[in-house]
């Protein structure tokens, strides 16, 4: 492996030098913060020439992804990036393209969806559109971003997988935060991500017709493959996060990270830049002899069901910090995590601190006290099933 | 100043579930505190010179002088157009926290 | 962990000392840094806060920062309306861009050092931006990066045309304080 160069880069930054490595054909770019650095850079390399690619300028976030689809149609490696309103805007084109069966790869900047309008960042966007068939990864940080998006095209474009990616990064926490960044060498990512070879691109010798309507009759069945391909996918998602570690260095769990697990008594779970903020809690409390730990979830779908079942045989309380909510209900990777652990048949106490709503801070004060209420539930007192924490009344 | 809301002090935002508005909207048409707080240079008539012509009234991006050539200093941002436009240098900026 | 607190406006290039600082650190002493910015709806004029960390352990923390060790005050009619004292950590120091003292511009309960940097952006820029020689006061009396470690990172981060008047501004200032103040 050749050295990596260490680059002060904010977390878009380090999205647009991996889409740079990655030798995407075409780039569809709608700007929107806190994504806009990021096709801003992939711009500047294109004008520069230090990536050959078409950059096309969209009107809409609509048009991004239908672009981005035909693009992919027609052989391309892609590449496209939104945020909040963006991904709403382009929300029937992820279905059409996981449907489809494209490889895309495409980076969201999490954040809050109106009404009321706010551009800070929260989860609510990319978790209200985890039906839309898309492979779903959260990262902590800019090497993390800029990892995942290399690792993100080999799992598109494994054939047992074949469907689109999301990489998610935390509005502005991640996106506009700057830290050294190791940026690996363009001939290690060519040796790691080969140039792309479609498995159902228009091809002249053996025409096809795409995107085509299944009646009642044969509907549930390409819904089946799907749903077997998105379930195919933990396993390459393993497979090609130990083969990145192997390449580059740097590996992340695969479909999740434990921290300090092996004896903990009660954990947290938790998506994205929030879990860098838990493990210095975590590192705190068990420096006061308190037994406690963290999951820190990556990806949502596919979901790693049976890890949870069994961690309900592990821990005697489980917490699960919400960036999102479901109205009239709770965050919904909390009642997804809950209903994963009932599987088990054994009533672990689960609480959903719903938190960091539209750029609200979540402070390590915050997150110890998430861990108290587990320790007190755990010991059989009294808690929520849901509470949103740090508000006002 | 003439046809303008006055600031008013006593606005307080919600303090409890029960007075938040229905959905994220507010009343218009009022204004709750000034906006002065970054101008570093604020504009000073010279009653003498000036000849009411309206020039600076018409060309203030704020809108914050009125038709006697009342500047609201609640509002100036020290943008200093009124000054450099006005055709009998009636109008002096200096710098804030200084006398004319 | 050293934690610093940037208090500019927009159109000041605060944020900009905030990254340089994190980089001049890492070129003096290999650190790990984290800087981010904090702004409400963008337009020249309103405040921006920057912060930076600085840490001999990769910094995994990425909550606001509450209290500081340092504050950085580019603009000092934000004192109207930011409380800088308040976050100051025991031991801390608030360095603001005035020519007058802590005591005149009513700042009291920990350490205050003002420094005179619109005379020296003015001279050499001709232009009040005075992000670079604020910096540089903060790094020297932190101890948080060298005169080379700065003049790296603004080689690094810097557009070109403005590197050279941003050296000179360091060194000028190193020239006022002296190149090693910690």
């Amino acid at each position: 492996m050749s050295e990596q160069v260490k680059m002060f880069l904010n977390g878009d930054e380090a999205v647009a030098w991996a889409v740079r490595l990655c030798r995407p054909d075409v780039v569809s770019a709608y700007p929107i913060t806190p994504q806009t650095i990021v096709v801003e850079k992939i711009s500047e390399f294109v004008a520069d020439g230090l990536m050959k690619c078409q950059y096309m300028h969209v009107e809409s976030e609509h048009s991004a992804m239908a672009s981005a689809m035909g693009a992919s149609l027609a052989g391309a490696r892609t590449f496209t990036a939104t945020s909040s309103q963006g991904l709403a805007y382009m929300c029937e084109m992820l279905h059409y393209v996981s449907g489809s069966r494209f490889p895309i790869v495409m980076m969201n900047a999490n954040r809050t969806l109106a009404a009321p309008w706010n551009i800070f960042g929260d989860q609510r966007d990319s978790i209200s559109q985890r039906d839309s068939g898309w492979i779903q990864v959260y990262v902590e940080n800019g090497q993390e971003a800029l990892d995942m998006i290399i690792q993100a095209y080999r799992i598109a474009e494994h054939e047992k997988v074949y469907l689109p990616v999301m990489v998610n990064l935390d509005g502005f926490v991640n996106t506009h935060t700057y830290e050294m960044v190791e940026v690996p060498a363009q001939e290690d990512v060519d040796a790691f991500l080969p140039p792309f070879k479609s498995l159902n691109a228009v091809d002249f010798e053996h025409p096809k017709s795409y995107c085509i309507s299944a009646g009642t009759d044969w509907n549930m069945e390409f819904r089946q493959q799907q749903q077997q391909a998105t379930l195919d996918a933990e396993a390459v998602i393993q497979a090609v996060d130990k083969e990145y570690g192997a390449a580059f260095g740097r590996s992340y769990g695969g479909m999740l990270e434990e921290y300090r697990m092996e004896d903990a008594e009660v954990c947290l779970v938790a998506l994205g830049s929030v879990n860098g903020t838990i493990k210095e809690v975590v590192d705190s409390l068990r420096g006061e002899g308190k037994k406690v730990g963290l999951v820190k979830l990556r990806f949502i779908r596919p979901f790693p069901r049976d890890y949870f079942k069994a961690l309900a045989g592990r821990v005697k309380a489980v917490g699960i910090v919400s960036r999102d909510l479901s109205f009239g209900y709770e965050g919904a990777i909390g009642s997804e995590v809950k209903a994963a652990m009932q599987g088990a048949g054994t009533a672990v106490p689960a609480v959903n601190f719903v938190a960091g709503l539209a750029g609200r801070d979540i402070p390590r004060g915050t997150i110890a006290e998430m861990y108290q209420k587990l320790e007190r539930a755990a010991d059989g007192g009294a808690y929520q099933d849901m509470e949103m924490v740090d508000m006002r009344w | 100043m003439k046809g303008k809301p006055e600031i008013d002090h006593s606005f307080r935002r919600p303090v409890g579930a029960a007075e938040m508005p229905l959905g994220p909207c507010a009343d218009a048409g009022i204004l709750v505190e000034g906006n002065a707080g970054w101008r570093t240079m604020r504009p000073v008539v010279d009653r003498e010179k000036c000849v009411k012509c309206m020039i600076c009234w018409t060309l203030c991006p704020d809108g914050v002088i009125d038709r006697e050539v009342n500047i609201d200093m609640d509002f100036c941002k020290g943008c200093g157009l009124c000054a450099h436009e006005c055709p009998r240098k009636a109008i002096t900026m200096v710098k804030e926290g200084e006398e004319a | 962990m050293i934690q610093i607190k940037w208090y500019a406006r927009g159109g000041q290039g605060g944020f900009t000392a905030c990254r340089l600082m994190a980089l001049a650190a890492v070129k003096h002493s290999g650190s790990y840094v984290q800087a981010f910015p904090s702004f409400g709806p963008e337009r020249r004029g309103a405040p921006v806060f920057g912060f930076t960390r600085i840490d001999e352990r990769p910094i995994r923390d990425h909550s606001q920062i509450y209290d500081y060790d340092y504050a950085v005050v580019i603009d000092q009619t934000l004192l109207e309306s930011q409380d800088v004292m308040s976050g100051l950590k025991e031991g801390g120091t608030v360095f603001v861009n005035s020519t007058r003292t802590p005591e005149e511009l009513g700042l009291t309960g920990g350490k205050v050092v003002t420094f005179d940097a619109d005379t020296i952006s003015l001279e050499i820029l001709k232009a009040k931006i005075s992000n670079t020689a604020m910096m540089a006061v903060a790094a020297l009396y932190s101890g948080v990066a060298d005169r080379k470690g700065m003049e790296d990172a603004c080689r690094e981060l810097l557009p070109e045309r403005i590197v050279k008047k941003n050296l000179e501004i360091i060194e000028r200032v190193c020239g006022e304080i002296g190149e090693v103040r910690a």
